[in-house]
């Protein structure tokens, strides 16, 4: 379904081939859809009454994003039904500037993974805004992987809000080589929603990266993780920011988060920056940061057992990657995810 | 048939000497313990030996079949053969067993030779069984989130898949209860063979009791201050080590302060105090 582009970003034309259920958006157009379940319908729009509603955002490359995104669809999920299969979403943008726009809306007590793929090369500048509704009892689980070129610049921005019994998991790999800012937003809007946002990030050369994760619990009994995990080589900057945000009166909640992130050379940065805002006396909340060099204690651990320092190395820095894990059940992202890593960090 | 020499061993951390002088010789088919009260360096000389970037060697000299094991780096001492089981393996999460496990056994091969995957399967799965471990254990990370006894069960599962021509095992038998005990015993004892050589470190004797030893060391000070066969052992057994230091006029056999030794002297005698009980 390709059109032929010399440009076109590395392995992902073997990727989607050797995928099922996809659909495929490139430059704002639907090129390739196989899906053919009867519970999803896609339409060719933005619900701007439910992002007015649910999703203001006081970014303005967000805001502007909203009222005049080039392209936009909208996946709904009808109740009651969960999608066995994952969606596998892929957004390439080639030799063009974008802004996209995707909602997902999740039914009352529906279900859907849904794995999406952002790709573009070499000097695109990317904007992208998701919007995503966890109905009551719902559950989403959202994989997003971004792998843009090295001159691309980027902006990407998911925000999920997640009503009474609702799940959201999501988890992000920042695996491109331009410069780019990645927003994770959810918003615990009923009693007993969950939130979940695991991150993994991966900086090389002289790129920037800013990585923030937010999880505002907005009811009673909510419940929210952020981990964020990072590996910044070469002359590369990444910033993780991660905010748990309990408002006042949202009693029995909890708000976790823990950072870690590994450095490789010695002009490579990583900050992390874990916020915790609690408005309420009765929650339970914590977090962590742990960043540094690779662990001696681990690598000579490895190493004892006979593995190069470069395998040992290799195996830690793949060990990262580990949020992803449900992700990587699958063998052909498995293999897809760990090649970007080798490129990114040989 | 492998022989590890060790002679006239210094080795200091952070410029305090802590082996002084330590020499002994493991050859295949042998099995040997050194005992001796906490903080005398028996540890220190197992990490020394595999070649933990903390200690540095300034005198005295390590061989494995001639070969100059000082020059090597750590992992080029596995892949000649020496394995140390650790008194406190690192978990490393993201890593699972399995991957680890083909990992270090490839890297044993000629490069671009892999091991048969069927044949690891079956091998890891039987050292699984054995070993009475989760039947999970390849696919989760390692030793993450294990317990003490956990750990140190998936050290000899290492030693069983790596099969080593010299293993040390260090304390494998602290934090272990007496059914994990008489595990790690047995699958110790099934690997002996004329080809292996063995040395256990060890505070009590008890897992001497599961893994038969034919020679008994007794460190003090930074060295090997006594030799000798079980009749040694069971000596200690019975009248522990002052005996030793009366008989040559130690007075304090330690050489690692305290604080150093990381919360082990509470893990060990917490063992023996239960089992006194």
């Amino acid at each position: 379904m390709q059109t032929e582009s010399v440009k076109l970003p590395r392995l992902i034309t073997p990727l989607i081939d050797a995928l099922t259920n996809v659909v495929v958006i490139e430059n704002g157009a639907i090129v390739k859809n196989t899906l053919s379940e009867t519970a999803l319908t896609i339409t060719n729009d933005m619900p701007q009454s439910l992002i007015d509603s649910l999703f203001q955002s006081d970014n303005p490359v967000v805001q502007h994003n909203q009222k005049a995104a080039e392209a936009a669809y909208t996946f709904k999920i009808t109740a009651n039904r969960t999608l066995e299969a994952p969606i596998n979403l892929f957004i390439i943008q080639k030799d063009r500037n974008m802004s996209q726009n995707l909602t997902f809306i999740v039914g009352e007590h529906a279900g859907v993974t849904v794995n999406e793929y952002i790709y573009g090369n070499d000097g695109s500048t990317v904007d992208y805004v998701s919007q995503a509704v966890v109905e009551a009892a719902g559950k989403l689980d959202y994989h997003g992987i971004v792998n843009l070129d090295a001159a691309s610049i980027s902006s990407i921005n998911r925000m999920v809000s997640v009503k009474q019994d609702g799940k959201a998991f999501i988890k992000t790999a920042q695996m491109g080589n331009g410069n780019t800012q990645q927003d994770t937003r959810i918003d615990l809007l009923g009693p007993l929603a969950i939130g979940e946002i695991k991150t993994v990030a991966l900086s090389s050369a002289k790129q920037e990266v800013l990585i923030r994760s937010i999880i505002e619990h907005k009811a009673k009994h909510t419940e929210g993780l952020i981990e964020q995990y990072g590996v910044a080589a070469d002359e590369s900057f990444l910033m993780f920011e991660g905010v748990g945000k309990i408002h006042k009166g949202m009693s029995k909640s909890i708000a976790k988060q823990h950072n870690k992130g590994v450095v490789l050379g010695e002009k490579a940065r990583l900050d992390a920056n874990p916020l915790l805002l609690i408005d309420e006396y009765d929650v339970e909340a914590g977090h962590g940061a742990a960043i540094g060099q690779i662990d001696e204690e681990q690598l000579y651990y490895l190493m004892s057992r006979g593995l190069s320092e470069k395998d040992a190395q290799r195996l830690i820095i793949n060990g990262y990657l580990h949020p992803l894990e449900k992700l990587l059940e699958n063998d052909i992202v498995k293999k897809h995810i760990e090649s970007l890593l080798e490129n990114k960090t040989a | 048939m492998a022989v590890l020499k060790i002679e006239n061993l210094h080795a200091k951390v952070e410029n305090q000497e802590i082996l002084k002088g330590v020499s002994l010789e493991i050859k295949g088919g042998e099995t040997h313990a050194i005992m001796g009260p906490n903080g005398t360096g028996k540890s220190t000389l197992a990490s020394v030996i595999m070649g933990h970037p903390r200690y540095e060697v300034t005198a005295g000299t390590i061989t494995l079949d001639g070969a100059d094991v000082l020059e090597m780096e750590t992992d080029e001492r596995a892949r000649a053969g020496l394995f140390l089981a650790m008194q406190a393996p690192q978990e490393v999460p993201g890593v699972t067993n399995s991957d680890f496990i083909k990992t270090a056994m490839n890297a044993r091969l000629d490069e671009g030779e892999n091991v048969s995957l069927f044949k690891f399967i079956k091998e890891l799965d039987t050292a699984v069984a054995k070993l009475k471990m989760r039947e999970d254990l390849p696919h989760r990370y390692l030793n993450d989130g294990f317990s003490g006894g956990e750990k140190k069960r998936n050290e000899i599962l290492q030693m069983r898949m790596l099969k080593p021509a010299i293993a040390i095992l260090d304390e494998i038998d602290s934090g272990l209860d007496i059914d994990a005990l008489k595990i790690v015993g047995e699958n110790v004892t099934e690997m002996k063979n004329p080809d292996l050589g063995m040395l256990l470190i060890t505070h009590y004797s008890r897992i001497l009791d599961y893994i038969a030893a034919d020679h008994v060391h007794v460190m003090m000070k930074g060295r090997i201050v006594k030799s000798g066969s079980t009749d040694l052992m069971h000596k200690i057994d019975q009248d522990g080590y002052d005996w030793i230091k009366e008989e040559l006029g130690i007075e304090d056999e330690r050489v690692v302060p305290e604080e150093n030794e990381e919360g082990i002297l509470l893990g060990s005698c917490a063992t023996r105090e239960a089992l006194e009980k």
